[in-house]
């Protein structure tokens, strides 16, 4: 077994410990205690009691509250805003291959249409905290939201060449509102490093269009993505230093110690 | 009163594997490897068992240094009267991908 398996099937059963209900810490404890045994399955052990705690949550846990929920979809709405920015990124890298371009695009342009329409959807949802005027405000960024993403799909429907690029170049903008939105919502900071790559890459896409508009060579799109990731990569760094910091002082951790 | 649990397949099968050395305490990853049962499945069904009253567990001191404290299960009197109960034929096997992880 290597250390990195090891660590892995640690981290999934920290990841337990979180998702089960307190009612249930002692078990993902007694889990905890046959890792040892299962020293040549560990990670498929620790897959299962991950399984075990979710199922748990599921059993005590209400899954079905609107928060619950809003929560999840917010985290899917995240990780598709990330693969929506990498196919995009990939795109960008693989303009010099014509042929891929059709098979990219409309899986792309799908994350584009989920992303931006979960986040209408479910962050007012999330922020049901707000003074009136953040209430007023969030809810204009949100008709912006809704508005530019109705317009973008509209425009391009009613012109008669379609072209992709077109809607690439207008999710650039809804992109980066829709992660700067999830950074807001995300109280836990538990999407953090996702929103930030995602505004990265989406920085550095946006640098690469911006080739086309005022005549700029290669280098315009290198200088975006360097700036890019020279704002991107210390917020990544500190928040994993800190998530590190939290687990190996076991703050991370549920304080129900009971044993069954 | 505890309510009569539904004595799924795999639940037939871990109540066999117990009800083998009625007055053992069994481990949950040497449970999982008489079983056949992956972690996913084995320990919800343990969980259940053990809300119903059917299942006895206490801790165990590690036996080398360094180790965790290990959980150890063994049925009570109800558990062993359901198992008795079960009917003997062979349990079935379990498909390949019956269990998650």
């Amino acid at each position: 077994m290597s250390p990195l398996s090891a660590w892995l099937a640690e981290r999934l059963l920290d990841i337990a410990a979180a998702v089960a209900p307190p009612s249930r810490q002692a078990w993902i404890e007694a889990m905890r205690g046959e890792l040892g045994p299962a020293d040549d399955s560990r990670l498929a052990w620790a897959s299962g009691c991950l399984w075990t705690a979710v199922l748990e949550r599921i059993r005590f846990g209400h899954p079905l509250a609107p928060r619950t929920l809003a929560g999840l979809a917010l985290r899917l709405v995240g990780g598709l805003s990330c693969l929506y920015c990498g196919l995009f990124f990939m795109t960008g890298l693989l303009r010099q291959l014509p042929d891929l371009q059709p098979h990219i695009a409309p899986l792309g342009l799908a994350v584009l249409l989920m992303t931006t329409g979960g986040a209408i959807l479910l962050l007012p949802i999330l922020r049901p905290r707000l003074r009136m005027m953040g209430r007023w405000a969030f809810g204009a960024v949100i008709a912006l939201l809704a508005g530019g993403e109705l317009w973008t799909w509209t425009y391009s429907l009613s012109h008669s060449r379609f072209h992709w690029q077109t809607l690439l170049f207008f999710s650039d903008s809804l992109l980066s509102v829709l992660t700067a939105l999830a950074l807001i919502a995300d109280r836990r900071r538990l999407f953090l490093p996702l929103a930030t790559l995602a505004t990265a890459t989406s920085l550095a896409h946006l640098g690469y269009e911006m080739r086309y508009v005022n005549g700029r060579q290669d280098h315009l799109w290198f200088s975006y993505l360097v700036l890019a990731l020279i704002l991107c990569m210390p917020v990544i760094l500190l928040w994993l230093g800190q998530r590190l910091l939290t687990l190996r002082d076991g703050a991370g951790r549920s304080p129900g110690s009971a044993r069954p | 009163m505890a309510r009569t649990p539904n004595v799924s397949p795999q639940t037939r099968r871990l109540l066999a594997a117990l009800l083998g050395q009625p007055q053992a305490w069994r481990h949950g990853y040497d449970l999982s490897k008489e079983t056949g049962l992956k972690s996913g499945t084995l320990y919800p069904l343990l969980i259940r068992l053990s809300d119903q009253g059917l299942l006895e567990a206490e801790w165990r001191d590690p036996v080398q240094a360094g180790r965790p404290p290990r959980h150890a299960y063994r049925l009570t009197a109800t558990g062993l009267a359901l198992a008795q109960s079960q009917p003997s034929r062979p349990v079935p096997a379990l498909k390949a991908k019956a269990a998650f992880a």
